[in-house]
């Protein structure tokens, strides 16, 4: 005697279509977690690289350059503004950056390559002027002029990403639609029973939508779970992702399903009131 | 003011040739019991879907409770239907629901049933002799049982106005009687009653006017 007789009366839980909803939600939102959480971290590492790269710029001189030089040059480089430091790349590190391409040649003469930490506004070709001059066969290393390019291919991906979230969210809008569509056809008795002894179409859309999220809920939160899980995972197998799975990712992962389930309890609401206003269901 | 006024009603089905009623005029005063009465077929039923606003004159104007149904928003039309009791041939019982819930269905669309409601609840189903089968589903109870939890869900709410469709059609004559005896105590309590009915046993055995459509659709006598 407990339950309230009209949410049993209009009861869903018997439709093998609202059954499966739970896990079609899981699916999708789990998919729109992940969508989300994919854009979210590559927003973080587009802007972790892109404040590296702007902020350093390399010189790569000739093996034979002499330490003469290359003091001559680290001096002219830090006399100026906006260049914070200068330093030399140790040997091991540069032969472990080069060693996938010397292969064999391993014992050749390496090549010397200086870092230069610098602000946005230190203009460049100054200081490949000043390196031509000290070290005429160095080159220096703007990968400033990648960013552009990199930041279209992250928006591309970005897009993509949030592509799969708006159609995953259409999904979830067409699915609740069609579920509640044919849950209601199939209770076209109860419905109508309740609309005769007075109940106003607020009442049944809410009776349904209250079914719904209670589905939803739980396809929600295994969403949740299993976009945690998927997160979670990723750090594991690969450590070096870690640094970008910050809590904006974990926030996303968390967040995306809850709002695939506001999208089904407002489709809900929506189709539930004008198929019962529209009175789809033949005069029982 | 009557509670139920017919002005010039006429009524006619999408797609049919003729009207199934027309010219009709009635007002039913509170507190009144009537049988409307007629052959199968002379527009009975569409007089009773009328009365609940399931279905909406075609022509002419039908007031309940001095609300013109024409001009009822959906949540009017919700409200009014509180205010009413409904009591089909065919029962309408919902059959998921025990006795119980079907009893309290009107209540709980309207809130949690309180504990007064509840003893209400009790009341009702121990005076139509249904307080044995509480937990008792519909598939469960024959057809006179039937008709009283519908009778029971009909004045949970305490209507002030009560329409029966054929309560008596599908149960057999000693029902009938008692399932007739309980709707003239609702009545001895104020509650206006309409009962629809083509038996003219039933209105030969209680003394009721009846309103009587003829074959030609026509209201042809109110006559007690």
């Amino acid at each position: 005697m407990a339950k309230n007789p009209a949410v049993k009366a209009l009861s869903l839980h018997r439709d093998r279509l609202v059954k499966l909803l739970v896990v079609m939600l899981a699916l999708l939102g789990w998919l729109t977690a992940l969508s989300v959480a994919s854009w979210v971290a590559l927003e973080q590492v587009y802007q972790q690289w892109r404040l590296a790269q702007e902020q350093q710029v390399s010189v790569y001189l000739p093996a034979a350059t002499p330490g003469v030089s290359l003091d001559t040059l680290s001096t002219q480089l830090l006399a100026q503004v906006g260049v914070q430091n200068v330093s030399l790349l140790p040997e091991a590190e540069v032969r472990n950056l080069l060693a996938p391409y010397l292969g064999d040649e391993a014992l050749l003469p390496l090549p010397k390559v200086m870092t230069l930490q610098i602000t946005p506004q230190v203009a460049v070709k100054q200081l490949q002027a000043i390196v031509q001059q000290v070290v005429p066969d160095a080159t220096v290393d703007d990968a400033r002029d990648l960013l552009g390019q990199v930041a279209l291919a992250v928006r591309i991906v970005q897009t993509g990403a949030l592509v799969l979230a708006l159609t995953t969210v259409l999904v979830v809008t067409l699915l609740v639609a069609l579920t509640v569509r044919a849950g209601l056809q199939a209770q076209a008795f109860p419905l109508r029973v309740l609309q005769t002894i007075g109940a106003t179409d607020q009442m049944l859309a809410r009776l349904l939508m209250w079914q719904i999220w209670q589905r939803g809920l739980w396809g929600c939160a295994m969403a949740m779970m299993l976009g945690l899980a998927v997160v979670g995972a990723l750090g594991l197998v690969w450590p070096t992702l870690h640094s970008y799975l910050g809590w904006p990712v974990w926030l996303a992962v968390g967040l995306a399903p809850m709002g695939v389930l506001g999208v089904a309890g407002v489709v809900t609401w929506v189709v539930a009131r004008r198929v019962v206003r529209r009175g789809v269901m033949a005069t029982v | 003011m009557s509670m139920v006024e017919f002005s010039q009603v006429q009524f006619t089905y999408p797609k049919a040739l003729s009207p199934t009623l027309q010219g009709l005029t009635l007002h039913l005063q509170p507190g009144s019991f009537h049988f409307i009465c007629g052959p199968s077929g002379v527009g009975k039923t569409t007089l009773f879907k009328m009365l609940y606003m399931d279905l909406l004159p075609s022509k002419g104007t039908l007031r309940l409770f001095g609300h013109d149904v024409a001009t009822l928003s959906r949540d009017q039309v919700a409200q009014i239907r509180r205010r009413m009791g409904i009591v089909f041939q065919d029962f309408r019982l919902l059959p998921e629901l025990s006795v119980w819930e079907n009893v309290c269905l009107p209540l709980a669309l309207q809130g949690a049933v309180t504990a007064a409601q509840e003893k209400s609840v009790r009341e009702i189903l121990d005076w139509v002799g249904l307080s044995h089968r509480l937990e008792a589903v519909p598939e469960q109870l024959s057809g006179g049982e039937k008709q009283r939890v519908a009778i029971a869900r009909a004045v949970v709410n305490r209507p002030k106005l009560l329409i029966a469709d054929e309560p008596t059609g599908n149960v057999d004559d000693g029902m009938g009687k008692r399932i007739m005896h309980l709707l003239t105590e609702l009545h001895k309590h104020g509650t206006t009653v309409v009962v629809a009915t083509h038996s003219q046993d039933l209105v030969r055995a209680f003394n009721f006017p009846c309103v009587l459509l003829n074959a030609s659709n026509q209201l042809a006598a109110a006559a007690a």
